[in-house]
């Protein structure tokens, strides 16, 4: 006897939408709205704390760097690689060489790249160490005529052939990169053979990496500054959503838009006290009553929001939205390649049902309960 | 005994709209036997619509209580109220209907919770608009209706889910000669089934003029006389 009764109170509830169709649309279209306002500046904060995790989850345990009165300075790598050698838990040391440089299009940061240097490109094919002479640059750089000038100072520019270009993809790590043989990169930042940028360390366990910093620290015969991954991580995404910010200060509005909604649909329930007691008068219970109105709700609400994570989605991820890396970056048309992983896209989901749909489900369902306390022809008598 | 619904005692005191407080009922005392046709006659604001709304168990009494079969369902806490209310069906002055779906929906609401297929939700909503000569409105929203037609829709609504009381405000305020011979045939049939129905009128009996009810009521100023 009883089978029925969630089908017909589902149906009542979608007839209760069609005798109020104007009010389903556009209450629909502000919670997709407002949906696509807060899973945007969400998507965008997850997506680029898991990029960044990403991204320094290949970089080495520790970085080393020689520090002196003017800040940082290079370091001779054979002395620098034998005290470090010297210290138990570290397993292998390279030096690096990278650091800014100025060309026609701004500052960009060289790399030196050794034969170990191996990269899949964006054709399926492999971007192999650069020749002397020769460049590899990243997404955002573009090369005149198929060189690229770099610029040594009062020794004037030199001039590199591009012989390659990283993927679209690796623009996060690799926006203003530019990859040269180590020799020539040493040049252009003014490095002198023998000295290096910084040392890159890796250990037995990635666990151990800060407690062996302060000993690698002392084994060293200069002031050094030693990041770890995990610092590392930090300080890139604290930047880049330092700079995001601004886009945090819309969540504002929108949750100020809940609000006035959450208000408007708790005062238009409550107008709807004789309907109420009507149901009540010819024998519905309130739990009847209660999920009348909690499906009318969720048949408006559910999908309202799920539009609205869509377009939230595909304002941060549709390939060739370059408007999160404007803002995060200052990039002027390159995509961020943005990566989300799987719990970074539920804890979306989970903010939103918080933030939107919960809130919006008690404001128009919670009414009926409370009618619940008053006698039916109370209602009946002070509703419209 | 089945279906006999009684009154001991009951007073009812409202807020008016100047604020200050009324007595609606007077220490009501009345026996409603199954099966039996009452009609509670009197004037505008006796208090006869307030007291089918408290048989009804749609407002609590201030004093005394309803019994229904010896139970005291004025004093049942709400949930047990609106259960019971499924054998009740109530014709409200007013009508409250929804004025923006069809008759045949307006009709099938009391029996929407009760976990009935759609296909038999319709043919007991039909069935029950045949009975007071409605079927052929079934298709047309509610707001087009003249008030005789909307009264009969009201009328079918109360007896779909085929009550064991039935409580009629004024039924019959609407209805031409036609309308009022279909409603005492209906609440004959009604009689016969052993369904209690107790009538509000006007000051004068305006369906049953001919003295055919078992009971009739005068009521007066919150006060109730009879049964004569």
């Amino acid at each position: 006897m009883k089978r029925y009764r969630v089908e017909n109170v589902l149906l009542w509830a979608a007839r209760e939408i069609l005798r109020r169709p104007s009010d389903a649309v556009m209450t629909g279209i502000c919670l997709a709205v407002i949906t696509a306002m807060m899973a945007t500046v969400l998507l965008l904060s997850h997506a680029v704390s898991d990029t960044a995790g990403r991204i320094l989850s290949v970089s080495p345990d520790l970085v080393v760097r020689r520090i002196d009165a003017g800040g940082w300075t290079s370091i001779p790598v054979d002395e620098g690689m034998s005290c470090i050698r010297t210290v138990p838990g570290v397993l292998t040391v390279r030096p690096r060489i990278w650091g800014a440089a100025r060309t026609e299009q701004g500052p960009v940061t060289v790399v030196g790249a050794g034969s170990d240097f191996q990269l899949a490109a964006a054709g399926g094919g492999k971007i192999l160490p650069p020749e002397p002479g020769r460049a590899v640059v990243g997404p955002g750089i573009e090369a005149v005529d198929g060189r690229l000038l770099i610029s040594l100072g009062a020794a004037g520019p030199v001039a590199f052939a591009v012989a390659g270009r990283l993927p679209d993809e690796t623009a996060m790590a690799a926006y203003d990169l530019v990859i040269l043989d180590p020799s020539d990169a040493a040049r252009v930042l003014g490095i002198a053979p023998g000295f290096a940028s910084d040392l890159a360390v890796e250990v037995f366990h990635a666990a151990e990496a800060e407690v062996l910093a302060p000993e690698l620290a002392q084994a060293l015969p200069w002031p050094v500054r030693i990041i770890t991954r995990a610092e590392a991580a930090k300080n890139y995404s604290g930047a880049v959503l330092r700079r995001g910010s601004l886009a945090a200060l819309a969540l504002l509005p929108a949750v100020l838009a809940v609000l006035v909604l959450v208000v408007v649909t708790v005062r238009e329930r409550a107008f709807r006290a004789k309907t109420v007691g009507l149901f009540k008068a010819l024998g519905w219970q309130t739990s009847d009553v209660f999920l009348v109105h909690l499906f009318e709700s969720a048949m408006t609400a559910i999908p309202s929001v799920l539009l609205g994570l869509a377009a939230g989605y595909g304002l941060v991820f549709f390939p060739g939205a370059s408007w999160p890396s404007r803002l995060l970056f200052g990039w002027q048309r390159q995509a961020p390649g943005l990566f989300l992983d799987p719990a970074g896209a539920l804890a979306v989901l989970a903010e939103i049902g918080a933030l939107i749909l919960i809130p919006y489900l008690a404001a128009a369902a919670g009414p009926s309960l409370r009618a619940s306390l008053a006698d039916p022809q109370d209602l009946l008598e002070e509703g419209r | 005994m089945e279906n006999e619904i009684c009154c001991r005692q009951v007073s009812m005191v409202r807020n008016t709209v100047s604020g200050g407080r009324r007595q609606i009922l007077k220490h009501i005392c009345a026996r409603f036997p199954a099966g039996s046709i009452s009609e509670v006659n009197g004037p505008n604001g006796a208090g006869k619509s307030t007291l089918l709304y408290v048989m009804a168990g749609l407002l609590r009494p201030t004093e005394g209580e309803v019994l229904w079969n010896e139970a005291p369902v004025s004093r049942w806490s709400a949930g047990h109220r609106d259960r019971w209310r499924r054998q009740v069906g109530i014709v409200f002055q007013d009508l409250h209907l929804l004025e923006d779906v069809t008759a045949l929906e307006n009709v099938m609401v009391p029996l929407i919770p009760r976990g009935l297929s759609v296909g038999e939700l319709r043919r007991k909503a039909f069935s029950a608009m045949e009975r007071i000569g409605a079927a052929d409105l079934a298709s047309l929203p509610v707001a087009r209706m003249s008030g005789g037609q909307r009264q009969r829709i009201a009328i079918a609504r109360s007896v779909v889910n085929t009550p064991a009381l039935l409580l009629a405000d004024e039924p019959a305020a609407h209805q031409d000669r036609q309308g009022k011979d279909l409603l005492r045939v209906l609440f004959s049939d009604l009689k016969q089934q052993g369904v209690t129905i107790v009538v509000a009128g006007g000051r004068e009996p305006a369906l049953y003029n001919d003295g055919r009810t078992d009971f009739s009521f005068e009521m007066e100023n919150g006060e109730l006389k009879g049964p004569s």
